[in-house]
């Protein structure tokens, strides 16, 4: 796996690096702004960057506009945006944008190395991972008649682990289920959202999507 | 302060030479002019009064009315204008009638149509334009006159008669003639002075600010300096945290992880005791990072008081300062607080500006206001550099809109060259 890194911190970014490095990653280059990000990218594709958000010049989401226009001009790039805050907001633009190799982690999940690799790993390989409490929040956010209104406590718990990226099983160790019931959930949840008969893997983003769709509409 | 507003006294010019000033003729100028804008006002008011008073009887009226008397404040303020510029007066614009006042009852907005400056004015105006008028035209006439008798004489027709007198003898001429001089030299431009200065004071009276307008003013800019402070502190801090203290901690996380990994996996010990190493010397310096940060929003030995606090200052101050602290009260603690971080900035500024080899802090109690002040013997050259009006800014601009805020000064002397002396004056307890 070949790998870009943005971030301003001098700390982070260089502890990255490191850390990456020493799991056998390869680091394609290191940088502190948006703009240096796009250029690096533009010269020597990597399977997935790593973005701050908030980046000089402006110190606001100029993390998140470089990965939009990687997404738009490298789609087979993945990115991971890799941030202090969670906003839904920028979580949602970001999959506006592209439901396949985009990623949202908090910067606290590094502390977990083997799972933080891992997760860089999936948005490479083309998959969402979101952070918990992306995840959270916008299920806090959920709108009464919302399409998710048909689903009961469970179901949602078991959709918001799946936003997170987890497998069945992972699902089934979590809540203290046989993988069965958690099957059983599941099938119930893509009935529920009217979700077109594909590949499973193909579903679990759909209803995902359909996930934080809900938690976007009552923002508004 | 005051509504009106006087010229320094010497800005004017020493009345011998009165005559041939530019100033007394530019008096005399404003004199001639303030009478057709008079009555210019009092025909407005006429016509609005008509107009607009009777319209305001109902309530759609009202507006209309109101409209009239935007348009006499609007008339007033040629005279303002008139008395500046020919006077010389410092007459600061009224406000504007208060914001929202669309949304006052009907009495209420009958109330603030008829106001000194909408009716009074323009009825005074017209009656004290011809006093002046009249009455530095006639002296000036009479001098005039009396002066240039004995010539017209000579050389015109007829006989001069002044109030029914006339000179027939080379005496009487004599007379006339010297007391014409005398009448301009010094009579006239006294008597258009009284009456122009007279005439602009009425006008700074009735039109200008009054004290009640000039707090509100006051009041509003140093509540928007407060405000925007507040926010621009909280800002500061988050940006401190995000990339500070947060930083560390994320990456500190990341070598504790990093080293977890490693011991369950059983790494190379080395690996890990440098990544431990490196963890512990990312939480002391956060640690460090906190305190300096806390100790910024709001130092703890300030609860034992200014003086401790103010003491504790000098004492790591790469100058040396003198402290010199007499305070009988505590003052409130939003005072400490602003003093403590004025002296602080201040001791800052002298040793990144100043070149000085010591500085001097005193902080006196006079009645109900606390005096602090910083000296410094360097080179000087300080100043207060407003970004706008309202008293934003950074550095001495800053620290003046903190003071203000409580109603507080910042005076600072610092000629080129030095010594720099700012003063901050305080009020003990906050209102």
């Amino acid at each position: 796996m070949r790998v870009a890194v943005a971030e301003d911190s001098a700390i982070i970014r260089d502890g990255l690096v490191a850390l990456l490095a020493g799991r056998g990653v390869e680091v394609t280059g290191a940088v502190g702004d948006g703009d240096s990000l796009v250029a690096l990218v533009a010269q020597d594709p990597p399977d997935v960057v790593i973005s701050d958000i908030r980046m000089p010049p402006g110190h606001s989401d100029e993390g998140l506009r470089a990965a939009l226009r990687i997404k738009r001009e490298h789609p087979a790039t993945g990115v991971l945006l890799f941030s202090q805050y969670a906003e839904t907001r920028y979580a949602r633009t970001l999959l506006d944008a592209s439901s396949e190799g985009v990623g949202y982690l908090l910067k606290d999940r590094v502390a977990d190395v083997s799972t933080f690799i891992e997760s860089v790993r999936q948005v490479a390989a083309g998959h969402v991972v979101l952070d918990p409490e992306v995840v959270t929040s916008l299920l806090g956010r959920r709108r009464a008649d919302g399409p998710l209104a048909m689903l009961t406590d469970r179901e949602l718990e078991i959709l918001r682990l799946m936003a997170e990226g987890r497998s069945n099983s992972a699902i089934a160790v979590a809540l203290f289920l046989s993988p069965g019931t958690v099957e059983k959930h599941i099938t119930s949840i893509f009935g529920k959202l009217a979700l077109p008969a594909s590949s499973d893997d193909h579903r679990r983003v759909l209803a995902v999507l359909r996930f934080l769709a809900a938690g976007n509409a009552s923002a508004e | 302060m005051s509504r009106t507003s006087t010229t320094p006294a010497r800005l004017r010019p020493p009345l011998a030479t009165a005559l041939f000033a530019r100033r007394t003729w530019k008096e005399f100028a404003f004199i001639w002019t303030a009478l057709p804008v008079a009555m210019l006002e009092l025909c407005y008011l006429s016509f609005a009064f008509l107009l607009g008073l009777i319209a305001a009887l109902s309530y759609v009226g009202i507006s209309i009315a109101e409209a009239f008397a935007a348009g006499s404040r609007k008339l007033g303020t040629l005279s303002i204008r008139l008395a500046r510029h020919q006077l010389g007066l410092e007459i600061a614009d009224p406000p504007s009638p208060s914001a929202g006042a669309t949304d006052a009852d009907w009495a209420t907005r009958m109330r603030g149509l008829a106001t000194s400056r909408t009716i009074g004015f323009p009825l005074l105006h017209l009656p004290l334009a011809v006093l002046s008028w009249a009455g530095s035209t006639i002296v000036l006439a009479l001098g005039a006159g009396l002066s240039t008798e004995w010539l017209v004489q000579l050389l015109g027709p007829g006989r001069v008669q002044i109030f029914g007198y006339v000179a027939d003898t080379p005496l009487m001429h004599v007379v006339f003639t010297v007391a014409g001089v005398l009448i301009l030299l010094f009579v006239w431009p006294a008597v258009n002075r009284g009456l122009a200065e007279f005439h602009g004071n009425v006008i700074a009276r009735m039109l200008g600010r009054t004290p009640a307008e000039e707090r509100i003013i006051e009041l509003t800019n140093s509540r928007r300096v407060a405000v925007t402070d507040a926010d621009a502190t909280l800002r500061r801090i988050e940006r401190d945290l995000h990339d500070g203290a947060q930083a560390r901690l994320v990456g500190l996380a990341m070598s504790l992880g990093d080293a977890h990994e490693r011991l369950a996996r059983g790494d190379d010990p080395e690996t890990v005791v440098a990544l431990v190493e490196s963890a512990r010397t990312a939480a002391t310096s956060t640690l460090a990072e906190l305190r300096d940060l806390a100790k910024g929003i709001h130092p703890p030995v300030l609860d034992a008081g200014l003086e401790a606090a103010l003491a504790s200052v000098a004492a790591g101050s790469p100058v040396p300062v003198e402290l010199d602290c007499r305070i009988a009260g505590r003052p409130s603690a939003v005072i400490e607080t602003i003093a403590y971080f004025s002296v602080l900035e201040l001791l800052g500024n002298v040793v990144k500006h100043s070149g000085a080899g010591r500085a001097d802090v005193s902080v006196v109690q006079r009645g109900d206001r606390l005096v602090v002040a910083v000296a410094d013997d360097g080179r000087g050259g300080a100043h207060v550099a407003f970004r706008d009006e309202s008293g934003s800014g950074t550095g001495l601009a800053g620290l003046t809109g903190r003071a203000r805020s409580v109603d507080g000064t910042l005076a600072v002397e610092s000629p080129a060259g030095g010594p720099t002396r700012v003063t901050i004056e305080l009020p003990m307890v906050v209102a």
